[in-house]
């Protein structure tokens, strides 16, 4: 094997162990989408669209296998893939279309949660502040680098995990009898809906960037599908939760499933868990847009070697902070939701082609050895 | 190097981004409780809201001030309502809101979009029906220590406890935009210086269609859900008997096909006699069986009358179409108007008498 060639040497120091994976790739995962998802995912498939989740679910863990197996047989980045398969010249401009990909998907989640604060909590929010005050926090996070990033996944999957339990207020209101019954939906509609997940689901395509920062990479195979996994059973979870508690037809009149949920939770001392609820979300959200921007800024930096990955974290901060105080209107968020959602779609069916690109190179290449 | 510059900007904006928002303290706004929307005519609606003032002390007995105002859309009445408040008026804590039997006979769907709208409003919020007019019925002074929302929302946790099926919000909305069920609201009614809820208001839509009295909403409480509380009294030849609920199950059963649905309605209710005037008690031993036959003959006679009265007006608060519409899959909702009111639904109930109070 060439391995040398591909490698990506990465100092001892700065290498994150292999269990962190299952953080990294199930925080990058869950964002804003969780709060909102219900919804749109039923649209498709009504209330069976919770077979569409484990559809999808079954596909994210087809592909990131094959991530894996792409990394694996190029022991590099996703740079030096590209540049291996594509050339210097295509493979550039591909690796830059991918940069601008994950800036987007930080994006997206950046301005969607700004949003849910601007219609729940604070309507008269000045966009442009609360942006600046997030990225100089996701700054200071992006710069301490991926070990720092990694350490706040960890916190934010720990602090996530309460709010889990607060689906036990609507589960007492539900009424089993709405998901039945069970298949009455053509698999047609079952993969639309699986389709419209997508948002949801994305993020572990990161892996492609963060794969040589890890220790042990065979070992981290495991934990990079325990946290997939673990992601399509909170998504599993939330989605029959809301099923049971909103009647089909009253969900497509609810934005927000799970914030419109929380308010069904009641404490004698507490009577909106919402905002706290939208306040500890913050808190997964952080390092979702920090993994984005990271992946983001070290993609120039890998590709061009006198660009400091700090310049570039400067640039495209400013760039998600005037972008997101230009997107005004719900609609223009919607839209923006559905662009990254789509692009994200085509980029979740770029995969298995890349991985068709890199067996097959790796035939010529073979070939041209003998 | 890298924290020298991020830690103090962090901190400073942290520090200076805080005064960015207007806040408001408890003390400086005014909290709606409790709030009406009557009909005044077809263009016209009034809305009344309770605001509560805090007292300076723990001692001073918490005390309303009501405010109305009477515009064209709520959005109107709200910042009309604040054209008369010192303070801001904020509906955050809004835990009952009442709609005048006029307004609800009329359309209430405005009404309804509202609270779903916003998002300052809970779902744990009860709605109600009053007879004739809320200003009046909201505007009287129920309880030395209690203000008139704290009193209201009282009497509803109270008696969902007991007679009355369980209502709020959530589950109004969750009838309402649903497929193959109407929802249902407490009617409350104010009679000299005292409330009391009345009976059920039963909507189409957002159409209030027709009340089943307070004496019957046992009936449609055991055909609702299941629930362990509750008084219902029979006349037994002659005399009153008493019953106690201790354990009433109610389930669906669903024959025939989506063309010929047929649905069985079998209730199993256990209760303890809790009051018999004038029958000695050896006697009411063996009584027994005849209570429990004279119990399901009244639960089935009156829960059959229902039925017949929700068919005949084309209502649906039990959500039998829900109940097709689930089991039995591609659900026509146009078929299914049609169907429901020859439907054929058949009533079992079961009482069980287990004991008969400690006194012999």
């Amino acid at each position: 094997m060439n391995k040398a060639k591909h490698n990506v040497p990465i100092p001892e120091n700065l290498l994150i162990t292999s269990t962190m994976v299952f953080f990294l790739i199930h925080s990058m995962q869950v964002g804003v989408g969780l709060l909102g998802f219900e919804r749109y995912i039923a649209m498709a498939a009504g209330y069976d669209a919770w077979i569409s989740i484990l559809i999808a679910g079954l596909v994210i863990h087809l592909l990131l296998w094959m991530i894996y197996r792409i990394l694996e047989l190029s022991g590099g980045d996703l740079v030096s893939i590209h540049e291996f398969v594509f050339g210097k010249y295509i493979g550039s401009l591909m690796n830059m279309v991918f940069s601008l990909y994950f800036l987007l998907l930080s994006l997206t989640v950046l301005r969607t949660f700004i949003e849910v604060i601007q219609v729940w909590v604070f309507p008269q929010l000045n966009v442009w502040w609360y942006a600046l005050a997030f990225l100089v926090m996701v700054y200071y996070f992006v710069e301490g680098g991926l070990r720092v990033i990694t350490g706040m996944c960890l916190i934010s999957v720990l602090l996530g995990l309460p709010l889990l339990l607060f689906k036990f207020f609507p589960i007492q209101l539900g009424q089993v009898d709405n998901l039945y019954p069970l298949i009455d939906h053509s698999l047609m509609d079952l993969l639309a809906s699986a389709k419209t997940t997508t948002l949801s689901f994305l993020g572990f395509e990161l892996l492609l960037m963060f794969y040589p920062f890890l220790k042990n990479q065979q070992e981290s195979k495991k934990w990079a599908h325990f946290g997939a996994f673990y992601t399509t059973m909170i998504y599993l979870a939330s989605a029959l939760v809301a099923f049971v508690y909103y009647s089909e037809e009253q969900l497509q009149f609810v934005t927000w499933g799970t914030i419109s949920m929380w308010k069904i939770v009641d404490f004698p001392f507490l009577q909106r868990f919402e905002y706290a609820g939208i306040a500890l979300w913050a808190y997964v959200v952080l390092p979702n847009i920090c993994i984005g921007l990271w992946a983001a800024s070290r993609i120039p930096k890998r590709m061009f070697k006198k660009i400091k990955q700090r310049y570039v974290i400067w640039l495209y901060s400013l760039i998600l902070l005037v972008a997101s105080a230009l997107l005004e209107t719900r609609s223009m968020i919607d839209q923006l939701n559905t662009i990254t959602s789509q692009i994200g779609f085509y980029v979740l069916l770029y995969i298995p082609f890349l991985f068709v690109m890199m067996l097959f190179m790796k035939k010529v290449m073979k070939r041209d050895e003998n | 190097m890298k924290i020298n510059i991020a830690l103090p900007l962090l901190l400073i904006v942290s520090i200076l981004l805080t005064g960015c928002l207007p806040h408001e303290s408890v003390e400086e706004v005014a909290l709606v409780n409790l709030a009406g929307v009557d009909y005044v005519d077809e263009e016209y609606k009034k809305g009344t809201v309770a605001i509560h003032h805090y007292g300076r002390t723990k001692e001073e007995i918490p005390s309303e001030q009501y405010l109305s105002y009477t515009a064209k859309s709520l959005k109107e009445i709200a910042s009309g309502l604040e054209s008369k408040s010192p303070r801001p008026i904020r509906m955050g804590k809004l835990s009952f809101s009442l709609y005048g039997e006029e307004l609800a006979r009329n359309d209430l769907s405005d009404s309804i979009d509202m609270l779903a709208r916003d998002p300052h409003i809970g779902r744990d919020v009860y709605l109600g029906i009053v007879a004739g007019d809320t200003q009046e019925l909201m505007e009287k002074k129920y309880s030395e220590n209690e203000t008139t929302a704290r009193y209201l929302i009282g009497l509803m946790e109270q008696n969902e406890k007991n007679n009355f099926p369980t209502t709020n919000l959530h589950r109004f909305l969750f009838a309402y935009y649903g497929k193959g069920m109407d929802g249902f609201l407490p009617y409350l009614k104010s009679e000299g210086d005292e409330v009391k809820i009345a009976g059920v208001a039963l909507f189409k839509e957002a159409l209030m269609v027709d009340v089943i009295p307070f004496t019957d909403v046992f009936t449609f409480k055991m055909l609702i859900e299941n629930f362990n509380q509750g008084v219902q009294a029979i006349e037994f030849k002659d005399k009153n008997v008493v019953m106690e609920n201790i354990g009433s199950r109610v389930k669906y059963k669903l024959e025939g096909n989506n063309n010929k649905p047929k649905f069985i309605i079998n209730i199993n209710i256990t209760g303890i006699v809790s009051e018999i005037s004038d029958v000695g008690s050896l006697e009411a031993k063996t009584l027994t069986p005849e209570f429990e036959k004279e119990f399901s003959k009244y639960f089935e006679r009156n829960g059959k009358k229902m039925l017949a009265k929700f068919q005949e007006g084309k209502i649906d608060p039990l959500g039998l179409g829900k109940i097709l519409k689930n089991r039995r899959g591609n659900f026509d909702k146009k078929v299914w108007e049609q169907q429901y009111p020859t439907v054929p639904i058949e009533l079992n109930i079961k009482v069980n008498i287990v004991e008969s109070g400690i006194s012999a």
